[in-house]
């Protein structure tokens, strides 16, 4: 078991049982506020493993900062209690349930069809860290998955960094964690969306605003 | 098989009017800008000179062609369905052959005569600001109409030109729309003409589906001729409760033909369309019912006389049919105060005329009346035009009297009509051509009961005579019966208004010489070789199954003299001579008058027959008991009432507004899509 | 080593005890902070699934689409949060209420 494994498990745990007492043990918000905080972190911590830099990093800033030290102030403002309601009818809670079943039939339907099985995340550091190339290759070209990548079925050597030999971009990527790459991506092909979505994020500022300000009356 | 030559100008003939007509129309419609008087007259007259000249070419070079030949133009396909070899087309194409020509002619050539009428008299008779050219915009595509009617090469564009006449008509007549009266008698013309449309579409779809059975799908004119024996042998058979017989189908075409052209000419089932279609502005009354719409009936059956001579029932009862409209409606003119209903009657009587010739077997002598026709009776209607105007719109004989020496020359044309229209001989074009009609009728030993329809076609020869003779005498004759003051600035009309009419009456008596039958023409001191012209013009595209014309049909000739001598006479006699002679013969026969003054309770008939049980059908059971109750009731209050029950018991339990229960359905719903989604992509 | 299995099951594990949280809470706020949470297990499967297709997208000439995909879900979400958390105050200011079941302004 590598250092990443481990780190990885460590944090996965981490993430997955703050998550659970967030959603079960927290009496309060603010219980709640901070056992997310926990978990976002832990997540953001996964995503910088797993070869998502600028995602994780991103993701902790936004997620793991702002928006967590923005439930708190709202939390702060507005007061925590509320939830101590004599429990729901039978109906609606059978109503529930079903919801979380759709949800965790959702999680076990992707989770079993994802074409991933086995195979190992490319893409950390470097191959050696994650094993013995040849036996990531084997796996490969065995896993009935490997039709779906005929890129890595032809070169199986290729297939843990398939992307140095093809694309000059995929080379910036696997070099300097992918934020240059990162970088292209986001101001090159898909510029149009992020001009979008900064106008999305500026109508939500207008939007909470107006929603949340205080009338004249 | 007739030969054909292609010409590319007969498109232009019906395509000048239609555009001036169009031109008006958008004028005043769209632009909301009204040309000048003169601007209008000078188009429409300019369009309709151009159609004439436009025909007397196609009629110089038809003439330089064989016998039986035809120009034909044709502009593009119209309609083309189906895949080879059950294939359909209808061309936009025109057809000028022998009898197109003579209709073309007559219908641009008293068409412009008519125009140049309309435009000094409507000039004198605008009532609303926008009547002069609205009045040439109508009567330009009425004319247009009338010019495809005639040109068309296919049964299909015939049928075109064929509603176009009845929509123009319809606005014609309803052209004052502002007063009541107009606009019922263009509603009832309107709905009377679409019963004829009906029957029309059903007889082409007859003829259409018995040739395509026989291989040969076409309905061109000169076409279905060609393809005749297909109908031979084919029938229909009578539902049992009606005895189970079999008809011929070309028996079932001529009829829907034939009660086509009725409503079209106003024969006996539809006649009373007509006397309310004398709404109509004067020029347009000499337009629709002289020149035109009468004239499009007597032109399909003449077109179809092949058809009529293998479907001898379908004739007889045409004969019967113009014989029976011809006598009523000769009778209904001779009471009738009304002095247009005068004449629209005794152009019903003409048109039966027509009818009788074509149902008796000789389309020629019909086609030739029907030119006889649109030479005298656009005068007869003109001047009663001019009288209405002079005397402000008064329309009442018997409010009239004595006009006629105010405006002599007015009388004098009427007078030229009058004499061609009751068929005096020898000289007046009208006289010629009822005298073949009634050989005719006399020769037609196919036609049941043959010999009484001989004796009443004479009968109204006589009637008409009548008629049409006290008409005159009571409008432009006799002591002053209207006020005196009007009596003053009586005025002979406009030379614009007055050359139209005197041209038409020199028509009527050179017409004869278009169709003097040999008989007559051997009288003459000098030798005249071939004088019934129109006859062998015609003789290659009609189908004439009368009895060959006996030299000697100076007996047929003698009555029918004899019987508009009878009819004339009297009248002069009682209108001229002793005035007060008519008051008392109405109240001596008060019953027959008030039979014929009632319109012999036709009116009654319909009004109890059909349209009271047709009103009170559409009223209790279409109106009330299926559109109310279960149009209304069940299909739409009832879905509205099902739907409203359905969300209040089950609908509304979908959104019980907590927030939780929407967000757990919203994943049940992302379960589903993950599912489908994955599967697809797995099946892919 | 770290397979894409291990990664897919901690965004799945993530995801229902999101989903779970918001259908069960009854807290407002806690309710949105369970949204964030399935919102980061949406995250992670997303980067994973970038890993696991890099070399087809690599192929396809469209490198980092799930990544950047993922960005542009981290804008849209702190938009929604905002917006939420706005509609969350300015319901407590008329309700006078944290609960969940006090806020059915939809209900029939």
């Amino acid at each position: 078991m590598s250092a990443e494994v481990l780190l990885f498990d460590v944090l996965a745990a981490l993430a997955v049982f703050s998550a659970a007492a967030m959603v079960i043990v927290a009496r309060t918000a603010v219980a709640a506020a901070t056992a997310l905080l926990a978990c976002l972190t832990a997540v953001s911590g996964i995503l910088v493993l797993i070869g998502g830099e600028l995602v994780g990093v991103v993701h902790l800033i936004v997620h793991g900062g702002a928006v967590t030290v923005l439930l708190l102030m709202i939390v702060l403002l507005v007061g925590a209690e509320g939830g101590r309601r004599p429990a729901s009818r039978v109906r609606d809670t059978a109503f529930k349930l079903l919801g979380c079943g759709a949800a965790v039939g959702i999680a076990l339907v992707v989770v079993h069809t994802a074409p991933g099985t086995g195979v190992p995340v490319s893409g950390v550091e470097s191959g050696a860290t994650i094993g013995p190339g040849a036996a990531s290759a084997a796996a490969t070209a065995l896993h009935p998955a490997a039709a779906l990548h005929p890129a890595a079925a032809l070169h199986p050597a290729a297939a843990l960094h398939p992307a140095a030999a093809l694309h000059p971009a995929a080379a910036l990527d696997t070099i300097s964690g992918g934020h240059r790459a990162m970088g292209l991506a986001l101001f090159r092909s898909h510029l149009l969306p992020l001009q979008v979505l900064s106008l999305l994020l500026l109508s939500a500022v207008v939007g909470s605003v107006a929603l949340a300000g205080r009338r004249a009356d | 098989m007739l030969s054909e030559v292609t010409s590319s100008f007969l498109r232009f003939i019906p395509a000048l009017p239609l555009l001036t007509g169009v031109l008006h129309l958008v004028s005043i419609g769209l632009l909301r800008r009204r040309l000048s008087a003169r601007a209008v007259t000078t188009i429409s007259s300019a369009a309709h000179t151009g159609a004439l000249l436009l025909s007397i070419l196609a009629f110089w070079e038809l003439i330089a062609l064989d016998d039986n030949a035809a120009l034909v133009d044709r502009v593009g396909t119209w309609i083309g369905v189906g895949v080879a070899p059950s294939v359909f087309t209808a061309d936009l194409a025109f057809r000028f052959d022998a009898l197109s020509a003579i209709f073309c002619l007559v219908v641009a050539g008293v068409g412009l005569l008519v125009q140049v009428f309309a435009a000094g008299y409507m000039e004198a008779d605008q009532r609303d600001d926008r009547g002069f050219q609205r009045y040439f915009g109508y009567s330009d595509l009425f004319l247009a109409s009338m010019l495809i009617v005639v040109l068309a090469d296919n049964l299909v564009l015939l049928f075109l030109g064929w509603v176009g006449v009845g929509i123009f008509s319809y606005l014609l007549i309803g052209f004052w729309y502002a007063e009541q009266v107009s606009a019922r008698a263009a509603t009832s013309a309107f709905v009377v003409g679409r019963v004829g449309d009906l029957a029309l579409v059903i007889g082409i779809v007859l003829v259409f589906w018995t040739l395509a059975a026989a291989g040969s799908a076409t309905l061109r004119l000169g076409e279905i001729e060609a393809a005749l024996q297909a109908f031979d042998g084919v029938s229909f058979a009578l539902p049992v409760w009606l005895g189970g017989h079999p008809i011929a189908v070309a028996v079932i075409a001529g009829f829907c033909f034939l009660i086509a052209a009725c409503a079209q000419a106003a024969q006996l089932p539809f006649l009373l369309w007509l006397p309310g279609s004398t709404a109509a502005p004067s020029p347009a009354s000499a337009l629709v019912h002289g020149a035109c719409m009468g004239a499009a009936g007597v032109y399909l059956l003449a077109r179809l006389s092949f058809l009529f001579a293998i479907a001898p029932e379908a004739a007889a009862l045409m004969a019967w049919i113009g014989v029976v409209t011809a006598l009523l409606s000769a009778g209904l003119a001779c009471v009738e105060t009304d002095i247009k209903r005068v004449l629209a009657y005794s152009t019903a009587t003409h048109q039966g005329f027509m009818f009788l010739g074509v149902g008796a077997g000789d389309p020629t002598a019909a086609v030739h009346h029907a030119v006889s026709h649109a030479f005298f009776q656009p005068v007869l209607f003109m001047g009663a035009g001019v009288v209405i105007a002079s005397l402000r719109q008064e329309h009442n004989l018997l409010r009239m009297g004595n006009v006629g020496s105010r405006i002599h020359l007015t009388r004098i044309c009427m007078w030229i009509a009058l004499l061609s229209s009751i068929g005096v001989p020898p000289f007046w074009s009208g006289y010629f051509s009822r005298e073949q009609i009634l050989v005719a009728a006399h020769d037609a030993l196919l036609i049941p009961l043959h010999a009484p329809l001989y004796v009443l076609a004479l009968v109204a020869v006589g009637l008409l005579a009548f008629s049409v003779v006290r008409l005159m005498y009571l409008a432009l004759y006799g002591e002053t019966r209207f006020p005196g003051e009007i009596r003053m600035r009586i005025e002979e009309p406009e030379p614009i208004m007055l050359r139209p009419m005197a041209i038409l009456a020199t028509l009527c008596v050179l017409g004869c010489t278009i169709g003097l039958p040999q008989a007559w023409a051997d009288l003459f001191p000098f030798s005249v070789k071939d004088s019934d012209s129109i006859r062998r013009f015609l003789a290659g595209v009609l189908t004439t199954s009368a009895v060959e014309q006996s030299p000697s049909s100076w007996s047929v000739s003698g009555q029918v003299v004899g019987m508009t001598v009878l009819g004339a006479l009297p009248a002069a006699l009682l209108y001229v001579f002793r005035p007060e002679l008519p008051q008392k013969l109405e109240t001596r026969f008060a019953w027959l008058h008030g039979l014929v003054a009632n319109r012999f309770y036709l009116d009654v008939l319909f009004e109890r027959g059909i349209v009271q049980p047709m009103l009170t059908l559409s009223d209790r059971v279409l109106g009330r008991w299926l559109d109310q109750r279960l149009i209304d009731g069940v299909v739409v209050d009832g879905t509205a009432r099902l739907l409203q029950r359905l969300s209040d018991r089950v609908l509304k339990h979908t959104e019980p507004g907590t927030i939780q229960l929407y967000l757990a359905l919203m994943l049940v719903g992302g379960l589903a899509m993950v599912i489908w989604l994955l599967r697809a992509g797995g099946a892919a | 080593m770290i397979t894409h299995d291990h990664v897919l099951a901690l965004s799945a594990l993530l995801f229902c005890a999101g989903a779970v949280g918001a259908l069960l809470r009854r807290n407002l706020i806690v309710v949105l902070m369970c949204i964030e949470l399935m919102f980061a297990a949406v995250v992670v499967a997303l980067v994973g699934f970038d890993r696991m297709w890099a070399a087809r997208a690599v192929a396809d000439s469209v490198p980092m689409e799930g990544r950047v995909f993922a960005m542009i879900g981290i804008a849209v979400v702190a938009a929604q949060l905002a917006v939420g958390l706005a509609i969350l105050v300015s319901l407590v200011r008329n309700r006078d209420s944290m609960d969940i079941e006090d806020a059915r302004l939809l209900r029939w």
